[in-house]
């Protein structure tokens, strides 16, 4: 990775009370598309939270995009350059997706005169021209999600953070929101937050496996699957690879921390 | 779903101009319903009580202000509660904190809605109903500025149930707010002493009267500094610039300290020359009104005239029938009742009830304690009543029975008319306080 880093996260830390989301996370992201990998509750949802600045986290520095988040005058700067689609993507059903897109195209201060062109383009990247002037209440739960990415990149951001991106989507929109998230991954820096180890192996570039708010596995896609070792199976495909690797990469991590013999395999092989 | 990156240019369209945000928070959701709610309240509420306002611009813009007060602002606290808690219901909060534009600037989009269209639809009605009375009314003007003061205190009304639905997590705020504001609304508008003057539903009856010119846009200044101050202190951020929702809080203060200073009784209202003066027509006796009642003139006039017809010549009769804020000023003048209470649309709706009122005004003596007292009063009473009903006849469906008095009715009908002057004069010297006094026909 020799592209500068557009996400820099030292020291990280999270909590929700008394529970510890992310400890002392350090995370540095480059252009491309990344998968943030990890079971339910391993602190993926606050990683994104707090890179998309909705979140502060208790402690530690965030680097987005060249500015420090903790500035007030950085962060808006930032927040211009963002497209974020939280897990639960809230919408107004009255609204048409025209209006919803603009809406938020308004909100991240894109340029009154660029707003038509970037809502409309936004619109049929995601394969929504059709029902651009549709209300959003009369839209199916898919065409739902298409139109939170839509709102997401309608400013061209250069960090885009999606959370569960694909779910809803049946499985001919996944394979169109892949190839999209290839297409923007040409020029920004993507981070997609998922639980899917398929959608990681069709899209992304590089992975970054969380578990219990730390670090566990950071690498290329390959590098997962290739922790998985071969299968005995002539027929195995790549998603099932990284799911071995992911698999792997988990139990190599939960022994480290517990002195166990996967940890000490997946170091030799890492070496 | 579609990647085409780069489609041939020339077959595509230019782009349609999205609609800006301001316009679809106002077109889409709860903000056109509470406006055409508003207006339709105060419609059916006016439409209601029609013959009470339509005829003076004081009536009419004094209901519409008590129906803005306390039927619209109670309805723009729950509309505006209702929209304020949007995000919270359709889960957009976590997005709107992950982008640049303002918390204010979306704060005064948003509520946008909650404070314009109910002062919208109030407006809306205000023109009906001041299209409405245009026709029949005598003199004077609407007081607009009144009534742009209402709008604007809905408006600060609706920003203010905005702010606690934004706050404020449970689902039944609405209406309850609803219920409260109309609560407080009530209990604000009835208060003696000049803090009423500060609440958008003080009533105010006296239609010569006019209010002092500052009071409408003072008023605006208390509601809107107030509302405005509300919302600075929520969206302005940093939280050090919370620090400016002070200046609106100032100037709303300063505003309420002006109204607080009116006098307790009449608040802003002052009579108006222009309004009050007397019109006469040139009858014998004399009827005049006061010049916001001059196309009721003539409909009095006519109604007077039987009973003028049979006090003419009789030494005490009236010289001179007067209504307004004077009351009788010269020796001789007797008051009248209120005319408009009789009217609809400028005509005299009952000229027979108008006349019997005048006549039990024309006999009635301010009497003491003790008064009325002793072995002749029934028959006294009955006496009295037999006179009123001889001079002007009581529809059949209206006042007191009169089977007692018709004896005495028959006595006055069978008298000659000199006897019938000469018992009248002796009748109008008398105290009829003192039932001794009084003669029998």
């Amino acid at each position: 990775m020799n592209q500068p880093a557009t996400v820099a996260v030292t020291g990280l830390t999270v909590r929700h009370r008394r529970t510890v989301a992310l400890d002392a996370l350090d995370l540095s992201l480059s252009p491309g598309i990344h998968g943030l990998l990890g079971p339910n509750g391993a602190g993926k949802t606050s990683l994104i939270r707090v890179l998309a600045t909705v979140a502060a986290p208790a402690s530690g520095r965030v680097e987005l995009l060249g500015g420090d988040v903790g500035s007030h005058g950085e962060r808006t700067g930032i927040r211009r350059r963002l497209g974020y689609l939280p897990q639960e993507f809230g919408y107004y059903p009255a609204f048409t997706v025209r209006e919803f897109v603009a809406y938020v195209a308004w909100l991240k201060e894109v340029p009154a005169d660029r707003a038509g062109a970037a809502v409309e383009r936004a619109v049929e990247r995601v394969g929504l021209t059709d029902r651009i002037d549709a209300r959003m209440k009369t839209l199916s739960g898919g065409m739902v999600r298409r139109a939170g990415i839509a709102q997401a990149i309608v400013n061209e951001p250069e960090l885009l953070l999606l959370d569960e991106p694909t779910a809803g989507l049946d499985p001919e929109q996944r394979v169109d929101f892949r190839a999209l998230l290839r297409e923007l991954g040409t020029e920004a820096t993507v981070v997609v937050s998922t639980h899917l180890v398929e959608d990681v192996a069709a899209a992304c570039t590089d992975v970054a496996l969380i578990e219990s708010g730390v670090l566990a596995f950071r690498g290329t896609t390959a590098e997962l699957a290739a922790l998985g070792g071969e299968s005995a199976d002539s027929d195995d495909s790549t998603t099932n690879a990284i799911e071995r690797g992911y698999t792997a990469a988990l139990r190599a991590h939960r022994d480290r921390r517990t002195g166990g013999p996967a940890g000490r395999r997946v170091k030799e092989s890492q070496r | 779903m579609t990647t085409t990156l780069s489609p041939p240019r020339t077959e595509k369209p230019a782009p349609v101009r999205p609609p800006a945000p301001l316009r679809t928070e106002l077109r889409r959701g709860l903000g056109p319903w509470s406006g055409a709610a508003v207006a339709l309240t105060v419609l059916v509420t006016m439409y209601g009580k029609a013959p009470e306002w339509q005829g003076r611009w004081a009536d009419v813009t004094n209901l519409l202000h008590v129906s803005a007060g306390l039927l619209c602002g109670p309805l723009a606290l729950a509309a505006g509660c209702w929209q304020g808690g949007r995000d919270r219901r359709r889960r957009t909060t976590e997005l709107w904190e992950s982008v640049p534009r303002s918390p204010l600037r979306r704060l005064l989009v948003s509520v946008a809605p909650s404070a314009l269209w109910p002062a919208a639809g109030l407006l809306l009605a205000d023109a009906v109903c001041l299209l409405a009375t245009w026709p029949y009314v005598s003199a004077g003007r609407p007081f607009l500025e009144l009534l742009a003061a209402d709008a604007v205190a809905v408006a600060a009304l609706g920003a203010l149930g905005h702010l606690v639905g934004r706050v404020v997590r449970w689902r039944l705020t609405a209406p309850l707010l609803g219920i409260v504001g109309y609560v407080a609304l009530g209990l604000g508008a009835y208060t003696e002493g000049p803090a009423r003057w500060l609440g958008p539903a003080g009533e105010h009856q006296f239609f010569w009267d006019g209010p002092v010119w500052w009071f409408g846009p003072v008023s605006m200044a208390w509601t809107a500094g107030l509302a405005l101050a509300a919302l600075l202190a929520y969206g302005l951020r940093p939280a050090r610039l919370r620090v400016l929702a002070l200046v609106p809080l100032a100037v709303a203060v300063a505003a309420a300290g002006l109204i607080l200073r009116l006098p307790q009784d009449e608040g802003p209202w002052r009579p108006d020359p222009a309004l009050s003066r007397q019109v006469c027509d040139d009858g014998t006796p004399q009827v005049c009104v006061t010049a916001v009642d001059e196309g009721l003139l003539p409909d009095v006039s006519a109604a007077l005239a039987p009973l003028s017809a049979r006090l003419k010549g009789v030494p005490g009769a009236p010289v001179r029938w007067v209504s307004g804020p004077g009351g009788p000023a010269l020796p001789g003048d007797v008051e009248l009742p209120d005319a408009r209470r009789d009217s609809v649309r400028d005509r005299l709706a009952r000229p027979d009830l108008y006349l019997s009122s005048a006549v039990a005004w024309l006999f009635s003596d301010t009497c003491r304690p003790g008064d009325g007292t002793g072995p002749d009063a029934e028959r006294a009473s009955i006496v009295n009543l037999a006179v009123q009903e001889w001079l002007a006849p009581t529809p059949d469906d209206y006042g007191p029975d009169t089977t007692g008095a018709q004896q005495y009715i028959d006595r006055l009908d069978a008298r000659s008319p000199a006897e019938q002057r000469d018992y009248l004069t002796r009748y109008l010297a008398a105290n009829t306080c003192r039932p001794d006094e009084v003669p029998i026909p």
